[in-house]
Parts: C-alpha cells; structure tokens; sequence
C-alpha cells in the first residue's frame, strides 16, 4: 500500500507539475524624485511664548532653512497647534529656529510640541516589463512606510503617504483601472492592469499634479543621504508573481552654504589729467556754459594738486575723482577738511577762501568764484552731491565753491544706502587779483569717508 | 683684460644713467578698502576687549598705512561722524584714550590685507552709556607739491560704539511728523525728526501706518533703521506713493527704542483731493444739464403760437 501510493503521488508530480513561475528581475528601474531634501521634525526642548518669534528645538539633525512653512503639531494628539510660520533661519548649532511670523497663542511646549517642515516630492518611477503581465494583472509598488496615524507629518522610517489619493497617480505604457493605496504598509497597488508585453517601459507617477508624498526625516550623519529602498513587482491575472525588483532612493539635506559678507568701505582717490572736461570724466557732472574743463596744464594725481600759475585773467582748474563703495545700509558720508587757506609759507600770505572765512561746519554756504577776484576753493559734483549747496552747474555763475578749515568740515557728498562705486569729481579753482603778492602758496586738504553714524 | 674691464664698467654706468627708479606707490589712485566699518560693543566698567581690523590694499603698488584712534561726535542731522583732533579735550562721548591699534604703521602688499588688532581697556570710573571712537586709516605720501597747489590726504574710519553697562537714561522724542496739510494729488511725503536726549545712542524701530477715515489701513510705510547720536536729531523721510487719492487720511506713526523698547508714537491728519479734476468734472456736467435744457427748449414750439393755431 505504501509504494502504491508513493508511486501516485510520484505520477501525479511527473503528470501534473505544480506551475512555479521563475520570477525575473524588472528592468531600467529607478525613482526620480522632484527632491531629495529629507523633511524636518525637532521636538521642541524648551517652552516658547506666544507671540515670540523662535522656538528651542533638540538638534536630530533636521534642518530650517529660510522661507520653510513649517508647523507645530502635539505629539501625543497628531493635532495642530499652528500651521504656516514662516521660517527665518536655524541657528549654527541646529538648536533654535528662528521664525518672520510671531507664535501663534498656544506658544509651544516642551515635550509635547514637534516642529515640522514637511517636504513633499513627485516620484517618478520608470522600469522596463521582463515578462508579459497578462490583462488585469498587478503592479505593486513598495515603499517605506512612514506616519500612517498622522500621514500628513513626516516620518524617520519611511514616506508618509499624506492622505495620496488615486486621482494622484498615473501611469503610461499601460493602463489601470483601479488603484489601492495601503499607508501602514507602503504600499501602492493597481489591481487592474491592461495587458503589458514583454519589454515595455511603463512610467507611474505619483503626485501626478502636485507632490504628495512626504519625505523621510534625516538619520543618516549630516552630509552622508539617507536610502529608502522602492520595491516593484508585478503579478499575472491569477496572482503569480512574476517580476520583482528593488531599488534604493536618496535623500540628502540641502547642502547649506555659508558664506560671511564682510561689511565693508572702500575709498578711490585718482588724480584727473590736464584738459579733462569734468561732465565727460564723471556723468553725474552737469556740463556747464562755458565747459569746464583742468586748464593748469599738470594732471593731478591721488596725493598732488599743483594749479600751476594762478592768474587774474582767467580761472585755473584741477580736477580729482573719489570714489566709494559700501554695502552698510545707512550708507556712507564724505567730508573735508583743509590745514588752512592756501598760504605762502615764505610771507605769511594767505589767499582768500571762495566762501569766506569759515564759521562752522558747512558754514558759510559755497558761492561762485570770478576770474580777477582772489579765491580759491573746491567744488563737488557727482550723483551723491547736493546740487542746492554747491551749485546745479549750468553756468559758471551757479557752480560754488568753498574752502574747509581745520576746525569745521564740508560735506562733499553722502549716500543713505549702500552704494556701488559712486563718484564724486572735486575740482579746484583758483584764481587772484591784480596786486595778490607773486608766491607759492600751499595748503593740505584732507578727505575722510565713513560710514553714516 | 683692461680694454674688457672698461667695457663693463661703461655698460654698467650707461645703465644705471638710463634705469628709471620706480616709485614704490603709484600716486596717480589710490584705493583701499577698511573692515569693518563700524563696530559696537556692550561693556562694564573696568571691562578689556579686543577686536580685528583689516585694511586691504585694492592697487597693484604696495601702500604704507599709519592708523590711529580718535574720538567723534556727530553734530548734524545726517548722522556726519566729526573726527576730533588729538588734543582735543575729552568730552562726555570720549573713548579714544581707552583704546590702542596696534601695529600704528606697515606696509601693505599690493592687492593684499593686513589685520591690526584693536585694544579697549574701559576704566573702572568710566561714565555709563554712550563713548564713540574711530579707527583712522591714513595711506602715507611721499609727494608734495611743487608749485601752488594741495597736498591731498584721504583718510578712512571704521566707527567704534561703545555702550558701558549701567543706570542710564533713555530719552527719545518725535520732535516732527508732518505732511502737507492738504496735497491735490499723491504722492505724499511724510517726515519725522525723533530727537535722542539720553545717554546713549538709540536706533529707534517702527513704522508709519496710513489709514483712510474707516480706519482701514492702505499703506505701511517702515521707519528707517538709523542711529541716532546722543544729544542730536535724525531726520525720516517716508513717501506714500500713490497718485490718486481723495479725502482725509491719518499717519499713525508707532515706533520704539532703547535697552526696554520705549514707545514713540505720533498722529497727524492730511487730506488729498484732485480739486482741479473734480472741478473740471462738475463744470462739464453743468454744461450738459445746460446744453440739454437749452435743446428741449428749441425743439418745443413756443406757447402763444400754439395759442394761435389752435384758435
């Protein structure tokens, strides 16, 4: 009895073979996400009151950035105390974020509140059919599984599904009838394939309109990405698996630049070569009637203005260029001082300044100089420079001139906001009268920039 | 060996004769860069501190710096530092005397930095609030003038704030809000002087709100954040720019300042109306109930005369 039997059970192996089906490997596989960012989840690790704008959170490497929506939500709850405040930055150490939008009038607690920033992502996922899955066949796509209790909240162990629905996904190369998406368990499933021939590539997209899916909290060290495994696999009409692979998908935090811009002041000073015309050397510089040009026939350079031989016929002119740049925001400031007028050392002589004798800062007011009547002095031009003080310089009658002493100052020319390269021209004029005694007559001028106080 | 002896000695003295010296620092520009710009600490009494500044040479020729503290005041509305001479007398904002730079002088490389290290030792008696210095950069000069002329000196600060901890008093008050009283179109300008009568420098945060007669809110105009010395005013200058308005409005200007965020608040009232306009759009209406009239009454015969037909 015993052999007879396992004769048949041996006949009905040979005859009636159990069908196995030699599952292959899916082909050209991968998932491309819209963003590998991983989502950021920090419970909070001190109380914050309302209306402050950070909150003290534990460093689990997640990481703020700027403009993050972020949300706080009761861990034992899953509810939310406040959506949408808007993030500023994350301090060095990863352990205060700091918020534009104020906290809201739950404030936030310790121990009881997380702070998230969810990141969602499209995934496309594309492979190639192995083996021809009959008509109303599977698909199964396999993630890791992430918050199915409060899917809208990110998760360290896998995708949370963010409530997907099946109006999210698509597919090309075949068709499907009916989608079934599980989040406990990651999985998405369509349970009605259209026939698919061999060697197809077939494109699923999920978050076919909008990104659904949440990104994994990091847990990987900062810089090394974290890597969730995709598992697909296809199955016949009755079931029988047929073709199964898996792939592995990263998420890496943004890399985070730091960069420190120095705050900085940067002064030029450049001499002006003889018969320069002034509005062409600097096109902040009207052009006035008659053209004003250097005529001393030496060009200045950045420590030496030598006017040559001053006449009472005629107006010498030199010329200098400072520049600034600065990028404080109250902008900068640029004044002038002198030793004194400009004075013969040898005889005591001093040549009048253009303005008069000096009263106090910007006191008195610039005036204009005339040829044959003895004066001397400086005259600004340039977009920074205020044209009611030192003339609109149409004519030479309303381009003004003045002299600084060393006790008050002039403002040549300020900006309140940072600048880039602003040029201001100083031009010299000197002229003397018919008895000024012949001489050298020297003075220092002194050019100071700063910032605005 | 003689006759080759001399042919060296005549090439070397023919070169020397046509070798140009070339001038360590070019004159004809100068560019330097000082960082930072400004520096602010919060000390005690009797509190040492130290700080780096960098000046960097932006030529392609090497330039000697001296550097050297100095007190400084603002006296203007500006905010225009005034360096003060060495000698003189110390005033109640002084600090340069607390402070050394140190190297005072050096040489920096073409397109090179160098850093000098700022010393501040505040003594134990020194007066709470406000003391301001800044650090000069002064590039040196060889050259002077040969004829009648100027010799140009350019000299660079970095602004140094101090606030030395303890009782003070803060003091701030807007001592102007206005706009034009009545403006027949925008944009309305609004200015704001906040003067500072404490004992240290303020930086008053606020912002000016513009609200039609609902009070309904249609612009917030943001104060501009700036220092105000201690002892002086600064003046804001805030433009709603919009064109076309018409009724009374209000500026609401709310701000605050100081160690305690000490309120600043103002209020004032304008009007805007395009009378011009409204003016003209009037008159054309009147002409139209004119003209109008004067066509129904040229089109109805008059009355005697449909008397007389009727008759």
């Amino acid at each position: 009895m015993k052999s007879f039997l396992i004769k048949v059970f041996l006949f009905l192996l040979f005859f009636f073979p159990v069908k196995t089906a030699i599952a292959g490997n899916l082909t050209n596989v991968k998932d491309t996400i819209t963003t590998s960012r991983p989502s950021a989840a920090s419970p909070v690790s001190a109380d914050a009151a309302a209306g402050l704008g950070a909150v003290s959170v534990y460093d689990n490497k997640s990481i703020y950035l700027a403009s993050d929506s972020a949300q706080l939500v009761k861990t034992a709850t899953n509810a939310f105390v406040q959506t949408g405040i808007n993030v500023a930055s994350q301090s060095a150490a990863r352990t205060t974020v700091y918020f534009t939008t104020p906290l809201g009038a739950s404030g936030a607690m310790a121990g009881a509140d997380v702070l998230i920033v969810p990141i969602t992502a499209k995934h496309t996922i594309v492979f190639k059919t192995e083996t021809y899955i009959s008509a109303t066949g599977d698909l199964e796509i396999i993630l890791s599984p992430g918050n199915s209790t409060n899917q809208a909240s990110p998760s360290a162990t896998g995708f949370s599904f963010n409530n997907l629905q099946t109006t999210d996904i698509a597919i090309s190369g075949p068709t499907c009838s009916a989608w079934t998406v599980t989040a406990s368990t990651g999985i998405i499933k369509c349970t009605s394939l259209s026939a698919v021939a061999a060697n197809t590539t077939v494109t699923v997209t999920i978050g076919s309109t909008l990104p659904v899916l949440i990104n994994p909290t990091k847990t990987a060290t900062i810089g090394t990405a974290d890597t969730w495994a995709v598992s697909l696999v296809t199955y016949d009409a009755t079931g029988i698996e047929l073709d199964r692979t898996k792939v592995k998908i990263g998420t890496i935090e943004s890399v985070m630049v730091r960069a420190t811009v120095e705050p900085t002041l940067t002064f030029t000073i450049a001499g002006i070569a003889d018969l320069t015309q002034i509005s062409t050397n600097n096109v902040g510089c009207t052009n006035p009637s008659p053209t004003q040009s250097t005529n001393t026939g030496i060009t200045s350079t950045a420590t030496v203005v030598d006017m040559g031989i001053l006449s009472n016929g005629a107006i010498s002119y030199a010329a200098q260029d400072l520049t600034i740049s600065t990028n404080m925001s109250g902008g900068y400031v640029l004044t002038a001082t002198s030793s004194g007028q400009l004075k013969n050392p040898a005889t005591g002589y001093k040549i009048a300044n253009a303005q008069g004798a000096v009263v106090g800062n910007d006191n008195p007011v610039p005036v204009a100089i005339t040829s044959g009547a003895e004066a001397f002095g400086i005259h600004v031009c340039g977009y920074d420079v205020a044209s009611a003080t030192w003339g609109i310089r149409t004519t030479t009658a309303n381009t003004k001139y003045a002299l600084p002493s060393a006790a008050y100052y002039y403002t040549l020319a300020s900006e309140t906001t940072a600048v880039t390269s602003s040029k201001t021209t100083v031009v010299y004029g000197g002229t003397v009268s018919a008895t000024t005694p012949p001489g050298l007559y020297t003075t220092v001028l002194t050019y100071v920039a700063t910032p605005i106080f | 060996m003689k006759k080759y002896l001399k042919t060296l000695l005549l090439t070397i003295s023919l070169l020397l004769l046509t070798v140009t010296p070339v001038s360590s620092q070019d004159d004809n520009e100068r560019t330097f860069t000082i960082v930072p710009p400004t520096m602010q600490f919060r000390v005690k009494q009797g509190e040492t501190l130290e700080a780096k500044v960098k000046v960097r040479n932006e030529t392609d020729n090497p330039l000697t710096f001296t550097i050297f503290v100095r007190d400084f005041i603002v006296e203007d509305k500006l905010g225009t530092p005034k360096i003060l001479p060495p000698d003189e007398a110390s005033n109640r904002w002084s600090a340069a005397k607390w402070m050394t730079v140190l190297p005072e002088s050096f040489t920096v490389s073409p397109r090179s930095s160098f850093e000098s290290m700022l010393y501040v030792q505040i003594p134990g008696d020194a007066t709470y609030g406000g003391h301001y210095a800044a650090i000069v950069f002064e590039p040196s000069s060889q050259s002077t003038v040969s004829g009648s002329g100027a010799s140009i000196v350019t000299q660079s600060a970095s602004l140094i704030y101090l606030h030395i901890l303890g009782p003070i008093t803060e003091n701030g008050q807007i001592t102007l809000f206005q706009a034009p009283k009545f403006s027949e179109y925008g944009p309305v300008k609004i200015e704001t002087e906040i003067a500072n009568f404490g004992d240290v420098h303020i930086k008053p945060i606020g912002t000016i709100e513009v609200k039609d007669i609902f009070g309904k809110t249609l612009k917030t105009l943001t104060l501009k954040e700036d220092n105000i010395f201690p002892g002086r005013a600064k003046t804001y200058e805030n433009v709603w720019q919009k064109k076309w308005l018409a009724g009374k409005f209000t500026a609401n200007l709310a701000a605050t300042y100081g160690e305690n965020g000490l309120p600043l608040t103002a209020i004032i009232s304008f009007y805007v109306f395009p009378w011009k306009v409204a003016l003209a759009i009037v008159l054309a209406i009147v002409i139209i109930i004119l003209l109008s009239k004067f066509k129904k009454r040229n089109l109805s015969p008059p009355e005697f005369s449909k008397k007389a037909k009727n008759n």
